[in-house]
């Protein structure tokens, strides 16, 4: 079908010799190929388990300027330093930059991390600042493997195009991480399938015989990998037949057959489902893969599938047996909730599937963002990092500003076992806030007893004796500290059925948000001064919830509109903390100026500079509702009793608008008793007569947090979760708005 | 005079196409249709035309194609395949056929495989045998290979398939479809020795070794092995049970009631395959199979 593209392109790609730095290929337990393109004639990598002791020799195959060495009988899960060389003697140390890791044994359940690029290929700074967003993000826990789900060398996948858009771009990831590609039809202008030729064939060195587990498919095209408890799949979906009785899908069946990993991980370029740039309910590469693959990969319980060519990010609900062309939603949701272990819970993998396309590594992003299947959508680049730990898969999305916008955890339960599903052990939970625990139990499970431990499992007291198998619980943390929490869910009527988190924190350090955005204020806007005092008291102003203001038609509250304007109008609140603040964040939405104080002190101001009289107006101007964030001073708070207070100026007599809001962070740290008071002490614990302790704390199992006992704060019963919530509505009623 | 038509007829031609007798289902046509309105080039068209045919729109593509060649004469061979897909997908078989005779004589293999793939659907099985063996002694591809054996078996010429999925299968790192598909030949040639063999080459690349074991003991019953079929069952189900308590899957439940009823247990391999046929299209008709060859013995 290409033979016309192809021609030209093998003519483009024979003239380049480009320079690539080393890159891995075909990682496995033991063995790893190393990848690198020189003017060298001959190739060859020395390696060893010590940077500076590089014992090991492997002459590379080269042909043209490329240079292929082939590493084996590496032992499992092993860090190697190498360097590849010319073939005339191994330096003395390895670059820092120049180091693997074998992959973990196969089916075992080390944790690793993966990270998920597609449509990247611009080499534009958007690319790049997708690629810093996620090691940013990432810090010292790099990704373990690397998967691209297409179209990585705009706009042709010519060699010099992979040279700068692709292994120049991640050189330094490469050097380290495997990553492991799907083709998009951006490298299939200048490669084919079929012959397993062109650039992207001749950049990539992959398993066609089952070298890295999985069943032997006799092509690059597609082809499995085994990496610890997980079976990733790679499909064609551009350039392969994706008939069900073509090779690909047959492979597909007897590879899914043959796969007894915990989870199953598939890839390709076309995704199932999107309303992106592309529309999966018109184009036959999308509805194909949609009606022949996924019946065959649902059917052996894929767990996540991740599309690209599409150009947004869009994550499913957890589905099933949607089909059919054109998609819709009604009876394949197998569960409507978010997904998050902090929000409705994750998703039970044993029941459906997630679909996630990840279209959003570096070119321009358009599309109505409205699937039917998808519970988030979002127009903006990124990418997603996932993290396998066991029974649990954690994904997120990494947009490129470093926010993370979606989050989602998958569990796998055991037929017949009680899955513990949060805490999973290494969280930092605030003293005295919810403390939400999730657990997966078969349906014959009726009710489930709760522990809690304060020193690693050594000893445990009881936080409910019995409660339904609802898979959740809230309770409220007890006011210890100790390093070795762990709590522990265990059926009533069957001992066997039980499972413990690991160590988990307890601090009386406490992050939460006294005010959120949308609170409610006292305010004065009458033409006349406040008194002095009027940043250090509360009560006597009227009160309205923010946003407050005028003129701009978005405010909850409008203040008075005068004509001329009111040169300066006054907020203020109090809030009561039971702590010392160590650390403070300020955000504010202000048009034209603020100035914020807390207990009279001033800790903010902007155009202020002409003063802060009454009849004053402001400095200069940021337009409308300018936003701006501050980091301030703790020292200004006080244990108890707090006002918060701000002003805002006009810039003129006569400007048309006038708009505040405000959101304060705080960090409070308490002093707390060490574990002993927990259990067994006199911390509200009580002995029972089979000598074990029961916990007096209250259980909140409604979620909201309310009325729970020793928080941080005194308004946070009634904010922290709700304003958690309402943030989390904003932005999903700012993307509808998108559309 | 004939310069000024030659250049004429191209542009005209062009303003026609660039309004679409379709809206196109697809943005990368759509993003092609910009490019070309902006530099028409025969490269473009012939790249269009690919993707119309891809959403199967015949008539757009053979639009595409005609006009690439008025702007660029020559690359027949390379269009021919192109060609033939319009006129395949019209279901004018003869004419894809003759679309793709001149470019198989002037050496291209693509055009050999793609006649042979429209030899073998219009039924034409020596003549596509034909261009398949011409095909794959220059390009092997796990497709080709396939439908190199496919029709060989169409033919009702087994041993010759055989022999070809054996060499097809070697050359190709023992791909699973190529060895699935021997040993079904092999078992209707009653050689069980060579496709015990054939099994053995894929159940060490397989973590879940039921469906391969269960295949095992169904051609060493053929092969009159009772006890080693039995222990091959055995095996299979207690593999069965252990995927199936690591991945709760409708298939992997499925493979469980195949090795429960190859192991006698045929109640509880019918409840199991009857919540299969129910839980799955999918896997319905395999779920069916199963409760019909043991409606007998329950
Ligand atoms: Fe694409």
């Amino acid at each position: 079908m290409r033979a016309a593209i192809l021609t030209v392109a093998l003519l483009l790609s024979a003239t380049a010799t480009a320079q690539r730095a080393p890159y891995l290929q075909r990682l496995t337990p033991t063995e790893v190929t190393i990848v690198w393109r020189d003017g060298n004639a001959a190739g060859e990598v020395c390696y060893g388990t010590a940077p500076n002791a590089l014992t090991e020799r492997v002459v590379a195959s080269t042909s043209g300027s490329q240079h292929e060495a082939r590493l084996t009988g590496l032992n499992v899960l092993t860090e190697y330093f190498y360097a590849a060389t010319d073939g005339s003697g191994c330096p003395a140390a390895a670059a820092a930059t120049d180091h693997f890791t074998t992959a973990p044994e196969v089916g075992s359940d080390t944790a690793f991390r993966v990270w998920v690029v597609g449509d990247s290929g611009t080499g534009g700074s958007r690319q790049a600042e997708v690629r810093d967003a996620m090691l940013g993000w990432v810090g010292a826990q790099p990704p373990d493997i690397y998967l691209h789900v297409g179209d990585m060398a705009y706009a042709d996948g010519t060699t010099n195009e992979f040279t700068d858009n692709f292994f120049g771009m991640y050189s330094d990831i490469l050097r380290s991480t495997n990553c492991w590609p799907a083709m998009g039809n951006h490298e299939g202008r200048t490669a084919d399938s079929g012959t397993e030729s062109g650039p992207y064939y001749d950049a990539y060195v992959l398993p066609r015989d089952g070298v890295a587990g999985g069943m032997p498919s006799g092509t690059e095209a597609y082809y499995s990998f085994d990496h610890a408890n997980v079976h990733f799949v790679v499909l064609d979906s551009h350039d392969s037949p994706r008939s069900v009785d073509g090779a690909m899908l047959q492979w597909l069946d007897a590879d899914l057959a043959a796969a007894d990993a915990t989870w199953i991980v598939a890839f390709w370029h076309h995704p199932p489902y999107t309303k992106g740039s592309h529309d999966s309910d018109n184009e036959s590469q999308l509805v194909q893969m949609r009606e022949n693959a996924l019946p065959i990969l649902e059917s052996y319980g894929a767990d996540l599938i991740f599309g690209g060519h599409s150009h947004i990010y869009e994550r499913s609900f957890l589905a099933r047996g949607a089909f059919d062309t054109p998609t819709t939603a009604a009876g394949y949701l197998v569960d409507t909730g978010d997904g998050r272990i902090d929000g409705d819970g994750p998703y039970d993998a044993n029941d459906g599937t997630v679909y996630v396309v990840a279209g959003h590594g570096g070119a321009g992003v358009s599309g109505s963002a409205d699937h039917p299947l998808m519970y988030f959508s979002e127009l903006d680049q990124g990418s997603v990092i996932f993290d396998v730990s066991g029974p649990t898969i954690t994904l997120r999305n990494i947009r490129r500003d470093g926010e993370v916008t979606d989050e989602l955890t998958l569990v796998k339960g055991v037929e017949d076992a009680l899955l513990l599903v949060s805490p999973l052990g290494g969280e930092t939970i605030a003293a005295g806030a919810p403390l939400p625990l999730r657990w997966l139990a078969p349906d014959d499970t009726a009710n489930v007893r709760v522990e809690l431990s304060l020193d690693g499992g050594d000893h445990w007291g009881e936080l409910e004796a019995s409660t339904p198998n609802d898979g959740e619980l809230v309770v409220t943390a007890p006011e210890v500290r100790t390093d070795e929490a762990r709590v522990r869910v265990t059926d009533t009527a069957d001992a066997t059925r039980t499972d413990e988190s690991g160590n988990f924190s307890l601090v009386g350090t406490r992050t939460f948000e006294p005010i959120a955005f949308g609170g409610r204020w006292e305010y004065h806007d009458g033409p006349t001064a406040p008194t002095a005092d009027w940043n250090t008291t509360t009560g006597g102003w009227p009160e309205g919830n923010a946003e407050l203001g005028y003129g701009d038609g978005d405010e909850v509250t409008e203040l008075l509109d005068a004509d001329p304007n009111v040169p300066t109008v006054y907020f203020r609140q109090s809030i009561a903390l039971d702590g010392e603040v160590t650390r403070a964040e300020l955000d504010v939405l202000y048009d034209d100026a603020i100035a914020v104080f807390v207990n009279g002190s001033q800790v903010l101001g902007i155009h202020v500079d002409d003063g802060l009289d009454h009849d004053t107006f402001s400095s200069g101007s940021d337009g409308d509702d300018a936003r701006a964030s501050r980091t301030i001073d703790g020292s200004v708070f006080t244990t108890g009793e707090n006002v918060i207070a701000a002003l805002v100026k006009q810039a003129s007599g006569s400007s048309s608008d006038l708009s505040f809001d405000l959101r304060l962070t705080l960090v409070v740290e308490r002093d707390l008793p060490g574990p002993d008071a927990g259990i067994g002490g006199d911390g509200g614990t009580a002995p029972r007569p089979d000598g074990s302790t029961r916990f007096d704390g209250s259980t909140d199992t409604d979620g909201d947090g309310g009325d729970d006992g020793g928080c941080g704060c005194t308004t946070l019963a009634a904010r922290e979760l709700p304003g958690a919530l309402l943030l989390f509505g904003l932005l999903v009623l700012a993307l509808r708005r998108r559309r | 005079m004939i310069r000024p038509l030659i250049v004429l007829v191209p542009v005209l031609v062009l303003g026609a196409s660039t309004a679409l007798a379709h809206d196109p289902p697809n943005h990368d046509i759509e993003e092609l249709t910009e490019r070309i309105a902006a530099h028409p080039s025969a490269p473009l068209l012939v790249e269009r035309a690919e993707l119309w045919l891809q959403e199967g729109f015949a008539d757009e593509a053979a639009s595409d194609l005609r006009m690439a060649a008025t702007l660029e004469p020559g690359d027949a061979i390379g269009r021919a395949v192109l060609w033939a897909e319009v006129w395949r997908q019209r279901g004018r078989l003869d004419e894809a056929e003759a679309e793709l005779d001149p470019a198989v004589a002037a050496g291209s293999v693509e055009a050999l495989a793609a006649r042979a793939r429209i030899r073998a659907d219009a039924g034409r099985l020596t003549d596509a045998l034909a261009d398949y063996e011409a095909a794959v002694a220059r390009l092997l591809t796990v497709d080709l290979a396939l439908g190199h054996g496919r029709t060989l078996e169409r033919l009702g010429r087994p041993a010759e398939a055989e022999a070809v999925y054996a060499v097809h299968a070697r050359r190709l790192g023992n791909a699973t479809v190529l060895v699935q598909a021997r040993i079904q030949v092999l078992r209707q040639l009653r050689r069980h020795d060579d496709a015990l063999r054939a099994i053995d080459t894929q159940v060490r690349h397989a973590r879940a070794k039921s469906t391969w074991l269960l295949l095992r003991g169904a051609v060493l019953a053929e092969a009159g092995r009772t006890e080693d079929a039995v222990r091959a069952y055995l095996a299979a189900l207690a593999d069965a049970e252990r995927v199936y308590r690591r991945r709760r899957s409708v298939a992997s439940r499925l493979i469980r009631a195949e090795a429960l009823a190859a192991v006698g247990r045929t109640a509880e391999a019918r409840a199991e395959a009857e919540r299969v046929r129910a839980a799955s299209p999918q896997l319905a008709a395999r779920a069916t199979a199963l409760l019909a060859a043991t409606e007998a013995s329950r």
